[in-house]
């Protein structure tokens, strides 16, 4: 508690102009900043798997199963960012028990689970039941216990069952779209419908989240998609990664022209708060929204992915690229989030002056904290290929099965 | 047969359109379009329905109102939780605004600001506007925080689950996260005093008497009459949070 | 029904009751009653103690203060705003021998030139006044650092502002 205190009047000799007493603490914190980049990611490494499914982007096909089990992986981490950052943690169920049909926030339990059980779980479920059950037969242990468990005894491969299946999964994936812009435009919401706050405060908040939130998903996806093939040593598909790249390059420039579109309206209205945010965005986030956000996480993978639509390089060269733009793609998501998140607490809703965030690296919020909660989801993913790889899928008994009926 | 009916949905339309019209016009024959009472509009009930206000021109900026409270109530005493506080409003001659309150007025201020240099300057109490489209407890999860029938917005501590949404709804800042309880604390316009028909400690504590607390459902009452007898002004009305609390003499460069 | 669409059922019904049984158990009993919280957290506020007692109570032993500030300029004025919350102290006074009160309940009776301060110190943002007025809702300002400044050799301390002025009936 002392320890408390202490960094609080440091916070507090640091004030720049007047601030209401009660705002020298900040109260959302990095792991904030980790939730709507976590549940950005899930939605956005969803609907890249959609492309495949619905849009029927065939050369995505490598990825498709990557892309369902990362989104799961990551939801299943999703709230507890959230959920360890409350004063309470142990009554967080309450949000599930009495939600308050008013509150933003209080759906989210609902979304959530509806996107877990009924969207995720069940595309996976009827994705791979039948390669559960073939696998069930040789495997041994744990791995055969699980299968026994998610399986849920089912037994039944028939081609009648195998053609269900499929399109069960299908019409899931058509709810499941719907159901991930839901997810996270519904995150953005939660900021966006903030009337106190003239940082969070716009409408665009909701699809400004939903595509930035795609940027991330799919970013994410190729990344892992190099990685997991340079562990199982095979080959990188150089198509799957330029169609990857050529989505990444459209939604981007839908994301960054949406981004471009709030701020030009935000300095062209240039309301009552505008003073006050202009000093924010130009002062205490200058680093981390033009340098970070916008240069290196916008702008340099923008250029990149444009010219390799005209000039395509040597592979290597382009594979190298990709590895960069991924990962700058990442970085600059997740100051996005930190931007609206952070930014939105730094100055005083009186507009006459800023208070300070000074992260702590151990702690209940501190860096280390967020950095689990972002680490745990890798982990978690590396046990779901391990359980359900999706390149011992059987692809071609689906075609031929369904042919012979 | 297909014209007939054709014809029957034209014509439920039309009376469904007559119906709308007459309904509108109805409407507004019978209910005026009055704008707002008091900026806010009464629920109905019965019983007081509390509210308050601040004459800025009687305020001494002494701090007895923010210090009694953190003695009569369990607010930490460090600096940076408030139930109330005061500011001192300095306008200078070049138009820039000051705004200081060294550990929420406790203890009194001193102007800093030389005298010559100054065009205008004022303290504005501050204290939890009891709104009644209150953003707090619409944003709350859980329904921990809520508004009592007689009108005071209350938290409910051992429900609350410390997600702190509640603190950034509110415009106006007069919420915390309490730093051992681990749960939000806020003025409960000390809820326990009114009901046994004490003032709530700020307003007994006053030595000017520049704070007024009353039910709003009584007309010839002191705030309804302190109300009607001064121009009051709210603060951030654009919001449309509906505050119960009154301010005379509101200076345009408060926020 | 295919087969594997009847075990997913059994499953979803079973989270179901689950969530139901759970809402069951765990929302508290009163929640709902008046709105969408729990009524009883009005009870629970209500049920705090409050630590002020009001002049009233302040006039059982202290009569004669008590009249005297109820005539001058100080008229009006909170007894506790200076000497601090005073229900403990003035309860336990009811019952108790007044010499042998233990100094854990005493309050406390300001008399540095600070606390006069809080008031009376030059300060433009309070409302000035002319000295001969009688407006009791304006407050007297002096420069309470400057002010009648007499050192006493002997402590090396200021002279006090009540050692001229009575606080209760200035």
């Amino acid at each position: 508690m002392e320890h408390h205190f202490q960094r609080l009047y440091e916070a507090l000799s640091q004030v720049q102009g007047y601030i209401y007493p009660n705002e020298v603490e900040l109260y959302w914190s990095v792991l904030i900043v980790q939730y709507p980049y976590i549940t950005g990611l899930v939605a956005g490494a969803f609907i890249l798997a959609s492309l495949e499914r619905v849009f029927n982007v065939k050369v995505l096909r490598p990825t498709y199963h990557l892309a369902l089990l990362t989104a799961l992986a990551f939801l299943l981490v999703a709230v507890m960012p959230l959920v360890s950052h409350l004063g309470k943690p142990f009554r967080a169920f309450e949000i599930m028990m009495t939600p308050n049909p008013n509150s933003a926030m209080a759906i989210f339990g609902f979304v959530y689970i509806w996107y877990l059980m009924v969207v995720l779980l069940l595309e996976i479920w009827f994705d791979y039941r039948r390669d559960m059950i073939l696998w069930l037969q040789k495997a041994k242990g744990l791995k055969r216990f699980m299968y026994q468990v998610l399986t849920l005894g089912s037994r039944d491969i028939s081609p009648k069952a195998l053609r269900f299946d499929e399109k069960a999964g299908y019409v899931i994936t058509v709810i499941g779209i719907p159901s991930a812009f839901l997810l996270h435009g519904y995150v953005g919401f939660i900021f966006g419908s903030i009337k106190a706050n003239p940082w969070w405060s716009t409408v665009l908040m909701p699809v400004i989240f939903l595509f930035s939130a795609m940027v991330s998903g799919i970013a994410l996806v190729m990344f892992l998609y190099m990685v997991v093939s340079w562990i199982r040593k095979v080959k990188i598909d150089i198509k799957v990664l330029d169609t990857i790249g050529k989505f990444l390059l459209y939604i981007l420039i839908m994301d960054f022209s949406l981004e471009a579109l709030d701020q030009i309206h935000r300095i062209y209205e240039a309301e009552e708060s505008f003073e006050i945010l202009s000093l924010l965005v130009n002062g205490k986030l200058y680093i981390s929204l033009f340098i970070f956000q916008i240069f290196m996480g916008t702008i340099i993978p923008l250029i990149t992915l444009g010219v390799f639509q005209f000039y395509k390089p040597a592979e290597k060269i382009r594979r190298a690229c990709y590895a960069a733009i991924s990962m700058l793609v990442l970085f600059g998501i997740f100051y996005m989030r930190w931007n609206v998140v952070i930014g939105g607490q730094l100055f005083s809703k009186s507009f006459y002056g800023f208070t300070i965030y000074k992260g702590q690296l151990i702690g209940a919020e501190g860096y280390l904290m967020a950095w689990f909660w972002f680490l745990i989801p890798f982990a978690i993913l590396a046990f779901l290929l391990w359980l359900l790889p999706p390149w011992k899928k059987v692809e071609e008994l689906d075609e031929s099965s369904g042919k012979e009926d | 047969m297909k014209n007939k009916d054709k014809k029957s949905t034209r014509r439920s339309f039309l009376k469904a359109g007559v119906a709308i019209a007459g309904g509108v016009a109805a409407t507004s024959l019978l209910k005026p379009f009055n704008g707002v009472v008091l900026a806010t509009e009464m629920p109905e009930g019965e019983g007081p329905w509390y509210g308050l206000a601040i004459d800025i021109e009687k305020c001494i900026g002494c701090g007895t109102c923010a210090s009694s409270c953190k003695l009569e109530n369990p607010v930490p005493p460090e600096p940076f939780y408030f139930r109330n506080w005061v500011e001192q409003y300095t306008v200078k001659n070049d138009g820039t605004v000051k705004v200081e309150s060294p550990n929420g007025g406790i203890g009194g201020f001193k102007q800093t600001v030389p005298e010559e240099e100054i065009f205008k300057s004022f303290f504005v109490p501050k204290l939890c506007n009891q709104c009644d489209k209150s953003p707090c407890t619409q944003v709350c999860p859980v329904g921990a925080a809520f508004e009592t029938p007689d009108g005071v917005n209350l938290v409910d501590k051992s429900y609350c689950i410390g997600c702190g949404y509640c603190i950034q709804a509110c415009p106006y800042g007069c919420r915390y996260m309490h730093p051992t309880e681990h749960v939000v604390d806020k003025c409960t316009l000390c809820y326990h005093r009114i009901k046994e028909g004490l003032l709530p400690v700020c307003f007994a504590a006053c030595p000017t008497h520049a704070r007024i607390f009353g039910d709003m459902r009584d007309p010839d009452g002191e705030l309804v009459q302190f109300i009607k007898n001064h121009t009051c002004r709210l603060l951030k009305p654009h919001l449309n949070t509906s505050p119960k609390l009154y301010y005379n003499a509101l200076e345009e460069e408060v926020r | 029904m295919p087969d594997q669409v009847k075990r997913l059922l059994v499953a979803f019904v079973f989270f179901l009751a689950l969530f139901f049984l759970l809402r069951y158990l765990l929302i508290p009993a009163s929640f709902g009653e008046l709105g969408h919280y729990r009524a009883g957290a009005i009870d629970d506020e209500m049920a705090y103690q409050t630590k002020h007692a009001g002049n009233e109570a302040c006039k059982k032993c202290h009569e004669e203060e008590v009249e005297e500030l109820s005539y001058g300029f100080h008229a009006g004025l909170s007894c506790e705003g200076c000497h601090g919350p005073a229900l403990r102290h003035a309860s336990y006074s009811e019952s108790a021998d007044p010499d042998n009160y233990p100094d854990s309940l005493r309050l406390s009776r300001p008399m540095e030139r600070e606390h006069c301060a809080r008031c009376h110190d030059l300060n433009p943002s309070r409302i000035k006044l002319s000295s001969d007025s009688t407006d009791f809702s304006m407050v007297r300002m002096v420069d309470v650092k400057e002010h009648n400044h007499f050192i006493y050799e002997e402590t090396n301390e200021i002279i006090r502002c009540v050692e001229c002025h009575y606080s209760h009936s200035p």
